[in-house]
């Protein structure tokens, strides 16, 4: 009997047999090649296809009224784009009707559009960057399934107008720059998803008020997100490399209601005194809490015609020094009791104008003989430079810069005026006269405000301050301590001005 | 089978009044007999190793699938949790961006100016500085004063 091996079919086997081995060989040899040998290679292209790496924008921080009700805060802006290849032949003039309506736009001009990008076989076509949230809503509400969005940014709200707006400042948006966006979309920025969306990163920056000064606490950290995503670019799975941080929150001194009567009194004021400009400041001597910074600037004649007559936004309260006139006497005064031998009971003479230098320095009237106290009150030019006469210069100085004059309050506004006393350095015949009165020496309104808290509080000189509390995300409402003020004044002193 | 064996169709006898016939195809004269063969009566004996053959074959089928089950199964779903968490985490982006929204429509709705065009048309008037208005305890809808009432 023959082994079974020699049969034909056991031979055919074994050959079947081998080639079976060696397909296995060549697949297990391909499988080595491809899994180790070039494992790096092939992992990076597979990440490349398969992971979509995204720069997540940080939500820029909410500024709150000290009410809670909301000054600015951010939302994200969508942009709309349509696969128009989507659009069944018979729904365009539909697609178009109803986008046009969602968003705003000219209905005829949209269709032609949609019609001429599905003619050349388009696959994509931008509709409208950067919607407002109505329109997105209007638009998402539809659920058309050619239409997509996708998130440009964010878009600051102002929700009380310009309430507040010369504090708040504004924030201005532009594209991401492109070296910006080229460091941060790295390696995989030629995916065709992103060529496909043209997607552009809008960036709020501050530009004026706390906008500005806060704006690195405001806008938080932006964060990237890889999403592994299946062939229909579907996310799978995220992976947060570095989640974004959102901005801190703030919550500020101003006061909405005595903001809007301040702003409404002001233009008021304004209006019926026909004035270019008016400035506002309340706040609360003890803590140097800002409660309204008010601002109205008449708009130059022949200005944009779609803008109103006043300007809110310019903050001229810390920016525009002026000469502070008789509020000066203040400072002349509450240095004479502390400087000199004269009391309250003082008495000097008005005879309606006194001579200084070869200049005339007058009253309203001729008062006749006055306490110092009578001086004050009835703001006496004439008795105030005599006043500051026993008082000298240097001293007349030094209590113009106790009462906060001459430097910048530190309010933690961006560009604040540190007024102007200059004429104490370079002093000429008329400076001490000038200064008694308040002339030839200029202050902003805050610093203003600042001089009249000493009085009110006794001598102590608050440090003016615009932030109640700051909340970081995850983290505990954190209220911020009013620095403590400083004493200038004697409290008998103060008490004798307001007495 | 069987074979033709009297020779008649041989080209010995062939006559003058058969010459005009065609001649035989080769093997035309072979004959085909079919015998039915009754195999009811067979009965094949029990392979005492077959039941336990096809268990295994079960088992082994069984175990494959419940080992590819195993191995794919956790990725497969992982896929489409995953499909469900991308596309909640994106509803959650949505909605927090949506509740913004809304917070910033009441902010709108509430500012003071949209307050004192409200007291406007409802004809309501801002105390005179100095002037304290006392309110009647006569009820909760009692919170202002109209300025035509007076």
């Amino acid at each position: 009997m023959s082994a079974p091996s020699d049969f034909p079919a056991a031979r055919r086997i074994k050959w079947v047999a081998r080639f079976g081995a060696l397909w296995v060989l060549i697949v297990l040899g391909r499988l080595v090649h491809v899994q180790v040998i070039r494992h790096e290679f092939y992992l990076k292209k597979a990440e490349d296809q398969q992971i979509v790496k995204e720069e997540v924008q940080a939500l820029r921080g909410t500024i709150y009224g000290s009410n809670g009700r909301i000054l600015a805060t951010s939302t994200e802006a969508a942009s709309v784009y349509v696969h128009p290849l989507q659009i069944p032949k018979e729904h365009v003039a539909f697609s178009a009707e109803v986008m046009g309506r969602a968003l705003d736009l000219d209905i005829q001009q949209l269709q032609q559009k949609l019609q001429q990008t599905r003619d050349k076989k388009h696959g994509f076509v931008w509709i409208k960057r950067r919607v407002t949230h109505e329109q997105y809503e209007r638009l998402r509400s539809f659920n058309l399934r050619w239409v997509h969005f996708v998130f440009e940014g964010q878009r600051r709200h102002y929700p009380n107008g310009m309430l507040g707006a010369s504090v708040v400042g504004v924030v201005q948006n532009h594209p991401r720059p492109p070296d910006r966006a080229g460091e941060n979309s790295g390696a995989n920025s030629n995916r065709p998803q992103e060529k496909l969306h043209h997607r552009i990163e809008y960036i709020e920056d501050g530009v004026a008020g706390l906008e500005l000064r806060l704006d690195r606490e405001l806008r938080g950290q932006p964060g990237v997100i890889f999403t592994l995503t299946d062939g229909k670019r579907r996310g799978i799975e995220s992976f947060p490399n570095s989640p974004a941080v959102p901005g801190t929150n703030f919550g500020l001194t101003i006061h909405e209601s005595i903001q809007a009567v301040a702003d409404r009194e002001l233009l008021k004021a304004v209006r019926e005194e026909g004035a270019e400009a008016g400035m506002l400041v309340a706040m609360e001597p003890h803590t140097g809490r800002v409660l309204a910074i008010s601002n109205i600037q008449r708009r130059p004649a022949g200005s944009n015609a779609s803008e109103s007559e006043f300007g809110f936004r310019s903050n001229l309260a810390i920016l525009a020094p002026y000469e502070i006139g008789s509020v000066a006497k203040i400072i002349t005064f509450a240095a004479a009791l502390e400087t000199t031998s004269l009391t309250v009971d003082s008495t000097f003479s008005s005879n309606g104008s006194i001579a200084r230098k070869g200049r005339v320095i007058s009253d309203e009237r001729a008062y006749g003989t006055l306490s110092l106290q009578d001086c004050f009150v009835k703001s006496s030019n004439v008795c105030t430079v005599q006043v500051a006469e026993r008082v000298g210069l240097k001293n007349l100085g030094e209590y113009y810069n106790r009462f906060g004059l001459g430097a910048r309050t530190g309010v933690g506004l961006p560009g604040e005026n540190s007024g102007d006393l200059r004429a104490f350095v370079q002093p000429d015949g008329m400076t001490l006269d000038s200064a008694s009165i308040g002339y030839g020496v200029s202050a902003t309104t805050l610093q203003l405000a600042l001089a009249g808290s000493v009085i009110a509080t006794g001598g102590l000189r608050p440090k003016p301050n615009l932030v109640l509390w700051r909340q970081a995300p995850g983290q505990a409402r954190q209220w911020v301590t009013p620095p403590a003020p400083e004493r200038v004044l004697r409290p008998e002193t103060a008490h004798a001005l307001t007495g | 089978m069987g074979v033709d064996e009297t020779g008649q169709g041989g080209p010995a006898n062939r006559t003058r009044q058969t010459d005009c016939l065609l001649r035989a195809f080769p093997n035309e004269d072979v004959c085909f007999w079919t015998k039915s063969i009754d195999n009811s009566g067979v009965v094949p004996e029990d392979d005492p190793k077959s039941t336990g053959t096809r268990w295994r074959l079960f088992w082994s089928f069984w175990l494959a699938v419940m080992t590819v089950s195993i191995l794919l199964l956790p990725h497969a779903h992982n896929i489409f949790v995953g499909y469900e968490i991308t596309n909640l985490e994106s509803q959650v982006r949505d909605l927090s961006n949506d509740i913004t929204a809304l917070d910033v429509e009441i902010e709108r709705a509430l500012n003071s100016g949209q307050m004192d065009q409200a007291a406007q048309r409802q004809d309501y008037s801002a105390p005179m500085v100095g002037s304290i208005f006392y309110l009647q305890p006569a009820g909760d809808s009692a919170l202002a004063m109209n300025a035509s009432s007076r």
